[in-house]
């Protein structure tokens, strides 16, 4: 044990030093938004585990959901309803957000209560609202998969614990990236997006966009208060929605006022497969969505021709998925 | 019982001694120093990573970076150092240094906060400082094309009011037609639309109006611009009071403004509050992000553990010191168990040596005593043999001598008779006839008595007798004087001990000193051309006697036969065989006649201790003792003896070998 923890500290400043080189990399780069890797390398028998336990329906309390039901291949990652249903048909108060890159995001969740996918884990098992179990009753229904707990055996020495679940889970979710044509475009290949997908692009950096929605995941490395140019929770009051507990955002996670309706920037990745958006699904379409970014977010206006533009880049940015 | 509990003591002990030892042994290297480095380097990497990250925001700040990622990209790595030094704190299981862990952790995490709060305002303070320049484009392409639908709508509406008027007419005409409250609901409707119509048409004008005293303000915009962007480089109090004050005149003034146009300068106005309050807070947040004290506390934790890791050296030197004495105390206790140990070994050893050497001396007291038993033993039946040898012939000697005693009394008195014969002749004859008378009756009477005498004694040829006996009696004297003589070559009295000798003439001696008991025994002598042997012949006589006497003994009713052989067993030794036609010994008694005081024979008819002594005395001679029987057929004991005995013989014997036995050897 303590040989391996010698291991992991001498590996640290590694670590370090490759970070410190990244930031040279990234500091020489001119675009703010940055390709996909294409050399990640994933633990193939955690991701075949990860694979298996992200579609097990044994994580609900009454077996109905599993993470992938809230998590469509099919709608970029996400889910096609407003709100997720999660075990005993609980309904979410937030939109899921997509796994899809999500292991390029600096937090997960909406209000970036789960500092990492394996916090995750933990978290989604308890919450009411979409597991609504323990990790007793988990272990308890999985140890019972003679094969499962085996295959747990050969991969971890400690066999079937929450941690080593929230770790495969976790490497199995690191590893569904979806390079896309503008990943291509990013890395010179000029041709790789259509001309008015470039021009998209340009707007798209022109008009601000990328004051958030840059970096790798074309987002999900920052939080923003949703409203910052113009009160957006007031004006749906008016249209007579009343706030939801959701609406507050990160004040849910730190009680501070300063987070009110604040949210991690979701990133863009996919964003034309999985509508409905924002955190309360409210926005159905692309256009809607633009349309209220540019008035909330950006607080000015843009003539119809250039959001079409933007929405033409954005399609771009959906990508492959490699199972 | 008591050696299981001695043993059990032992063991506890034993037990305790070593868990004390392990226990000072574990204690005084229970520090592991990469462990102590390692974790100062976690401490060195935060402050690194700490540093760069302070440095990548104001990187951010200036535009130098583009994206957010590299300020994420050491939450990852500082969460992984977290596992490990919350890890490494829990088992030190030092709740100072936990609590010091956790400090770092919330004051990154606290960090984290600040810098997150920092990207969400930079990001807005950029697109604001990027739209504010250009927000007059937007609110004059507000402008010229409300000017436009304004002056288009008011001209479309004033060419409309004519037809309206027309359709009022028509609807009036109508009404008069119809019933009252038809009518004047329908007349109401028309003047209604005429009058939106109307408003709409003034208020067209209005707006080509505003538009146009807009085109005024622009110029002030562009003003109010500038001064934000010059506040964001060098922001001071006063110009922020200033530029909100004009902001908010500008707000007031719109509300005049044709709704579009006043959306694009509220818009532009927010944004100039943006900037004023982004920038603001912005300085505020860089200050607050450079004055998060992570390096005061990585730097607390690191002396923290210094001073832990100081203060555990101390301890283990204290555990080393301890476990130094308690190796020199254990090996104390063990070299002085081991020198009890061989004090008590080196007693026993020597009380055991003396009740040895006392126990031989008695064994060997008992066994002088046994061999002279022994030897008594056989000095009865040689005084046995003797006496009878000796008794017959001197009872011939005693008779013959008795006769001849008797002999000598009739020699006497004839010889005393001629004496007197041969006086009286000799006497001159007497004067007187009576006296010549006497004379002559006096002389025929003595020579008749001499006549009559020798007659007695020639008639049994009393010297022919006399010579007779006593040639008998020297022969009997001269067979007492050989019985001597054979005790003598028997016993060996006459020589020294350890000489060459044939086999063959001890075994004819003790022949004759067993003819008494061998009396009906058939007796057969084998003997082979044997070389002399250097030995004790007188023991070997005894062996011999030994041996002849069981097998006679073997044969009670002494009609059987004992053969003796001897020859060269091999060039060195000569073996001697004395075969019986006796009962046997049986299989089991085979193995336990060598042992003294063993023996079969009837009490008092024997000591036990014949066989043992002549093993003993074969074996000084460095010589076998052998013996083969069958029950009822016989038993054959075989004596092999080497020519040439062991050096240890003539010691035991107090005597040197003579350099011929050498020389011959």
């Amino acid at each position: 044990m303590a040989f391996l923890t010698n291991r992991c500290l001498r590996a640290a400043p590694l670590l370090v030093v490759s970070v410190m080189m990244a930031n040279i990399a990234l500091a020489q780069s001119d675009e703010p938004l940055d390709p996909l890797p294409n050399n990640l390398k994933f633990d193939q028998r955690k991701v075949t585990l990860g694979s298996k336990l992200f579609r097990d329906s044994r994580f609900a309390k009454d077996n109905s959901v599993a993470c992938i039901s809230c998590h469509s291949f099919q709608h970029g990652g996400a889910d096609p309803r407003p709100v997720t249903i999660g075990a005993g048909g609980v309904k979410h108060i937030f939109n899921s957000p997509s796994v899809f890159n999500s292991g390029f995001n600096f937090r997960q969740q909406w209000t970036g209560g789960a500092v990492s996918l394996e916090d995750l884990t933990h978290k989604v098992v308890k919450s009411p609202r979409v597991f609504g179990s323990t990790w007793e009753e988990v272990i308890g229904k999985l140890s019972k998969d003679e094969p499962l707990v085996s295959e747990f055996k050969t991969i971890y020495s400690t066999g079937m614990t929450p941690d080593n679940i929230a770790d495969a889970l976790a490497v199995y979710q690191r590893s569904l990236i979806t390079p896309s044509r503008f990943d291509k475009y990013l890395r010179g290949d000029s041709n790789a997006i259509t001309a008015d997908e470039k021009l998209g692009y340009q707007r798209f950096k022109a008009y601000g966009c990328v004051g958030c929605h840059q970096g790798v995941n074309v987002g999900g490395n920052m939080v923003q208060k949703f409203g910052a140019m113009r009160d957006y929770f007031a004006d749906r009051v008016k249209e007579g929605k009343p706030l939801t507990d959701a609406d507050k955002g990160r004040f849910n996670i730190t009680k501070d006022e300063g987070d009110l309706h604040t949210f991690k920037v979701p990133s863009l990745r996919n964003v034309a497969l999985t509508s409905p958006y924002f955190h309360n699904g409210a926005a159905a379409s692309l256009e809607e969505a633009v349309d209220v970014m540019f008035r909330y977010q950006l607080g000015r206006t843009a003539p119809a021709e250039d959001k079409a533009l933007i929405i033409k880049f954005l399609k771009s940015l959906t990508g492959e998925i490699k199972e | 019982m008591k050696t299981v509990l001695r043993f059990a003591i032992a063991g506890l002990i034993l037990a305790a001694l070593t868990a004390g030892w392990f226990y000072l042994y574990a204690n005084s290297r229970a520090i592991n120093a990469a462990q102590q480095s390692a974790t100062l380097g976690l401490l060195k990497d935060i402050k690194q990573l700490d540093s760069d990250w302070s440095a990548d925001v104001l990187k951010a700040q200036a535009e130098i970076i583009r994206s957010y990622d590299a300020l994420i990209r050491p939450l990852r790595t500082f969460n992984d150092i977290f596992v490990t030094l919350e890890a490494e704190t829990k088992r030190l299981g030092d709740a100072d240094l936990q609590k010091g862990a956790e400090e770092i952790h919330t004051t990154i995490d606290k960090k984290a906060m600040l810098i997150d709060r920092f990207k969400a305002q930079n990001s807005l303070l950029k697109n604001s400082l990027r739209y504010a320049p250009t927000a007059h484009k937007d609110i004059r392409a507000q402008m010229y094309s409300e000017r436009d639908v304004g002056m288009s709508e008011g001209a479309r509406l004033m060419r409309d009011i004519p037809s309206t008027f027309d359709e009022l007419e028509k609807t009036l005409v109508a009404a008069s037609k119809a019933d009252s409250a038809t009518a004047s609901r329908q007349i109401d409707a028309a003047i209604a639309a005429l009058r939106t119509k109307m408003r709409g048409a003034k208020l067209a004008d209005a707006a080509t109006r505003g538009a146009l005293t807009m085109v005024h303000l622009e110029g002030h915009v562009s003003t109010l611009v500038g001064e934000a962007l010059r506040y964001n480089s060098v922001p001071d109090a006063d110009t922020a009071e200033l530029l909100k004050a004009s902001i908010e005149k500008v707000r007031e003034s719109s509300s005049t403004y044709p709704a579009s146009v006043r959306e694009a300068v509220d818009n532009l106005m927010s944004h100039l509050d943006a900037i004023l309050n982004l920038r603001t807070k912005q300085m505020e947040l860089l200050r607050e992000i450079s004055q998060v004290p992570v390096s005061a506390k990585v730097d607390a934790f690191g002396d923290a553990l210094t001073a832990r890791f100081e203060a555990e050296l101390a301890q283990q030197y204290v555990y080393q010191q301890a476990l130094l004495w308690y190796s020199a105390g254990a090996l104390f206790l063990v070299f002085g168990a081991a020198g009890v140990i061989t004090y008590r070994n080196a007693t026993e050893r020597r009380r055991l040596a003396e009740l040895v050497d006392k126990q031989t001396k008695e064994l060997k007291e008992n066994e002088v005593q046994l061999v002279h038993a022994q030897k008594m033993n056989a000095l009865g039946e040689m005084v046995a043999g003797i006496t009878h040898e000796v008794n017959t012939p001197l009872a011939a000697v005693k008779s013959g001598l008795q006769s001849s005693t008797d002999l000598i009394g009739m020699l006497r008195e004839y010889v005393d008779a001629s004496g007197s014969l041969a006086t009286m002749l000799s006497t001159p004859p007497p004067a007187d006839d009576a006296g010549r008378t006497k004379r002559k009756s006096d002389l025929g009477g003595q020579l008749t008595r001499v006549n009559e005498l020798h007659e007695e004694l020639t008639s049994f040829d009393a010297l022919g007798a006399m010579d007779q006996l006593l040639g008998e009696g020297i022969k009997n004297v001269e067979y007492i004087h050989q019985v001597v003589v054979n005790m003598l070559n028997f016993s060996r009295l006459d020589r020294s001990k350890i000489s060459a000798s044939k086999v063959e003439e001890g075994i004819d001696s003790t022949l004759i000193m067993a003819r008494h008991f061998l009396k009906n025994i058939q007796l057969t002598k084998r003997f082979g051309d044997t070389k002399p042997i250097n030995c004790d012949m007188a023991q070997i006589n005894q062996v011999l006697l030994n041996l002849i006497k069981n097998a006679a003994q073997a044969m009670p009713d002494s009609s059987g036969e004992i053969v003796i052989e001897t020859a060269m067993a091999s060039a060195g030794e000569v073996s001697i065989a004395i075969s019986d036609t006796g009962s046997g010994i049986p299989a089991e008694n085979l193995s336990k006649i060598w042992e003294p005081f063993f023996t079969t024979k009837k009490a008092g008819s024997g000591t036990g201790l014949g066989l043992s002594t002549c093993k003993k005395i074969i074996t000084s001679h460095g010589g076998q003792i052998a013996v083969k029987s069958e029950i009822g057929k016989g038993t054959t004991f075989t004596v092999t003896l080497p020519i040439q005995p062991s050096a240890s013989l003539y010691e035991e014997h107090g005597q040197e070998m003579h350099s011929q036995f050498l020389a011959t050897a």
